[in-house]
């Protein structure tokens, strides 16, 4: 019978496939036995003797190029395979989530954007760095390793979090500031304060050009175009004590500056802009001046194949808003070790060798977005990256990093659903300070920050 | 007479044609985009025709990231899933629809497979991971076979159900007077007879098992595992949509299913129009 012999056959190569795929797998299971624990240091001494693998969940996108790049290089010098695990940003954060919640140990290092610290470090998800024998160096910003530190070395710190020891979780691998750009070509001189960048944003809007290009879809994005703005004119989300603060007067000014005074000078639908359109209108040279982050420069912004303003586009630190700073955004990714990974000490030792200024310059010329002074200020890498000795200055001045706090995700989302809102013409600056900010009292006050 | 009969034709003809055009433009769209350079999703202006036929995306879909790899998962756990489901769904049909079961038992065990697939995928979905882990069965392509079974299982007993209803039970029998036993009536004369059956179910439950998203981003972690959908949505980056490799991948996605379905879509008509009419 035709079919029999078909289904037979389809059986047997399902089976042979699945059983091929499930040997092939690094995950397999974990049992909490001798043999395990035994199968375990085997692979632990095996990475750390050369001819091991060492598994990194990554995000996918520029961020990771040059963490790509270094992976043949590092089989080579050591020996060890790096099994790079790509997922998207938004997905990155729930499965690293879901993996620490089960102590899963199949990631050996995980890529995490700055704002996941106070999760992962008031969960306990990552090992101690400074154990393993990573410690400071002075040829990378202090604030580099400050990030990187639970709990947080300065500003508030979570009402659980007080009376635990200060611990090295995680290490800087993409120094990434969100900076200011616009076009040097049509206004010679750099917008010193954000007056000016209005200004600027009013007379290029009535040229024809997009003035100021707002990246402001809802949640994440709208908030980090927004929070510069909103700490240089002098408000903040909270106070030193975790009380909101987004609806005082200085947060509705630098609201209503977004959303009233910039908005009239944006694209045509801001509410939907993310960072790949505003890339777009830049490159395409359709717009004069916005934020930007270092990732979005050398794939886009000013990358060779697509973009029509080469050497038309200048790079500055943010500019000086009512407070009399410019107060950038810290954006960076590190990495860390989980703690049920197998492999601690051999992740800890790639983790110094990418560190090495010579690992970190290759690592430069690969994409990559180094952290170490030294490297952000060498002559042979801002040709072809002219916005790196801005980020070493960015990285110097020091930023500011999100509030840390392990309910940051619920506060973004609802000050950046709010903003939209007003960007969108749902509602005016005033009542989204004020929507958000009864949000978000509610939220910390239910989660013990508050009285 | 004739002259309005032809207008009402070519107006017919016009409408039928304007919504194949709305139905046919986003799949021509997504092969276009596949063959455009970076430059040209850049353009201020989107083109409807690409300047070349540039392989590239694919390329990098395939080879550069790998994503061979993420399709040959994709075959196994949609190809094992769909075997079990039909012989597990076999298992449950032959004895309500060829054995004297009650109305009571055949009505409890249809209504228990439809239940189950008016469960939200994203309600189990915790406890799913939870139980997987919990077995061994993390990132391994086996997680993904079970669950995936488990999930188009009603479909499959229900479609199965329909065709067997329709098989007289007397050719059965007579094959049982003719000395034959249970297994060898089923193996000759059932099975035989619901070929189109299970080329219907074959298809139409590989299919969604093809397009499952959520269970194998949960369940999985590495490429090891990982299905193709996984690995395309993860074109979407924070700064960056990959529009022309997204595109690329969504076509490379499409071609099995769609091949699958051009081939045999007289059988799945069959399979999902069957016993529709009347309630035996």
């Amino acid at each position: 019978m035709r079919l029999g012999r078909l289904m037979a056959l389809l059986s047997a190569v399902a089976l042979i496939g699945s059983a091929c795929s499930s040997a092939a797998s690094p995950a397999a299971s974990t049992p909490a036995s001798a043999a395990a624990s035994a199968a375990a240091s085997a692979a632990a001494s095996a990475a750390a003797s050369g001819g091991g693998k060492l598994t990194i969940a990554a995000v996918q996108g520029g961020e990771d190029a040059g963490l790509k790049a270094l992976a043949p290089m590092y089989k080579a010098a050591k020996g060890v395979d790096l099994q790079i695990v790509e997922a998207p940003y938004d997905n990155l954060y729930s499965k690293l989530v879901s993996t620490f919640q089960a102590n899963d140990s199949t990631y050996d290092l995980v890529m995490m954007d700055d704002p996941w610290m106070p999760k992962f470090g008031t969960d306990g998800s990552l090992s101690d760095l400074g154990a393993l024998g990573i410690s400071r160096d002075p040829d990378i910003a202090d604030v580099v390793w400050d990030v990187g530190t639970w709990p947080p070395p300065r500003g508030p710190v979570p009402p659980s979090e007080k009376a635990k020891p200060k611990q090295l979780l995680g290490v800087t691998i993409v120094g990434n500031v969100e900076m200011f750009m616009y076009r040097k070509d049509l206004t010679p001189n750099a917008p010193a304060s954000y007056d000016e960048v209005l200004a600027n944003a009013k007379a290029q809007k009535a040229a024809g050009l997009t003035g100021y290009i707002i990246r402001g879809k809802a949640t994440n994005p709208v908030v980090a175009d927004f929070l510069p703005i909103l700490w240089s004119q002098g408000g903040d989300v909270f106070d030193e004590n975790w009380n909101t603060t987004i609806d005082n007067d200085a947060s509705k000014a630098a609201i209503n500056f977004l959303v009233n005074d910039l908005k009239a000078t944006a694209q045509s639908d801001p509410g939907s802009t993310d960072a790949a359109d505003r890339d777009k209108i830049m490159a395409n040279g359709q717009g004069y001046e916005s934020s930007v982050w270092p990732g979005e420069i050398n794939t886009a912004v000013l990358d060779p194949a697509v973009t029509k303003v080469k050497d038309k586009v200048a790079f500055i630190p943010i500019p000086k808003g009512k407070s009399g700073k410019g107060v950038g955004m810290m954006g960076n990714w590190m990495l860390g070790i989980p703690k049920a990974s197998k492999n601690q000490q051999a992740a800890a030792d790639f983790i110094k060798w990418m560190l090495q200024a010579d690992t970190q310059k290759t690592y430069a010329q690969n994409n990559g977005i180094p952290s170490r002074t030294s490297v952000l200020t060498d002559a042979s890498l801002t040709a072809a990256n002219p916005y790196f000795p801005v980020l070493a200055e960015a990285l110097k001045s020091p930023p500011n990093w999100r509030p840390r706090t392990d309910q940051w995700n619920a506060v973004e989302t609802i000050l950046g659903t709010e903003l939209n809102k007003a960007l969108t013409g749902g509602q005016t600056g005033d009542q989204a300070a004020t929507n958000a900010a009864t949000q978000i009292r509610a939220l910390m006050k239910s989660k013990g920050y508050t009285q | 007479m004739n002259r309005g009969r032809r207008s009402t034709r070519i107006a017919t003809y016009l409408l039928l044609l304007g919504i194949g055009l709305i139905f046919a433009f986003p799949l021509y769209y997504l092969i276009v985009t596949s063959f455009k350079t970076k430059s040209e999703l850049f353009a201020a202006v989107p083109s409807l025709v690409p300047q070349a036929l540039n392989p590239a995306a694919y390329e990098s879909v395939l080879f550069t990231r790998g994503y061979t790899g993420l399709l040959f998962n994709s075959i196994v756990v949609g190809l094992s899933a769909t075997i079990l489901a039909i012989a597990v769904a076999f298992a449950i049909c032959y004895p309500i629809t060829r054995l004297p079961a009650s109305r009571r038992l055949r009505a409890f065990v249809l209504n228990w497979a439809l239940s189950l697939r008016f469960l939200p995928p994203i309600a189990v979905v915790i406890p799913y991971f939870t139980i997987i882990r919990t077995v061994g069965l993390y990132n391994q392509l086996p997680a993904l076979i079970v669950v995936y079974t488990i999930f188009n299982l009603p479909l499959a007993i229900w479609m199965l159900r329909g065709f067997l209803d329709e098989i007289p039970l007397e050719i059965e029998q007579a094959a049982l007077v003719d000395g034959a036993s249970r297994w060898q009536a089923f193996r000759h004369v059932l099975l035989p007879l619901s070929r189109t059956a299970i080329l219907a179910v074959v298809i139409i439950v590989f299919a969604f098992d093809w397009a499952e998203f959520l269970f194998a981003f949960i369940l999985t972690a590495t490429p090891q595992a990982q299905t193709f959908p996984v690995g395309v949505q993860g074109l979407v980056t924070q700064f960056e949509i990959i529009w022309n490799e997204m595109a690329a991948g969504g076509v490379i996605a499409i071609v099995i299913p769609l091949t699958l379905m051009l081939i045999a879509r007289r059988h799945v008509m069959t399979g999902l129009t069957f016993g529709v009419i009347r309630e035996k």
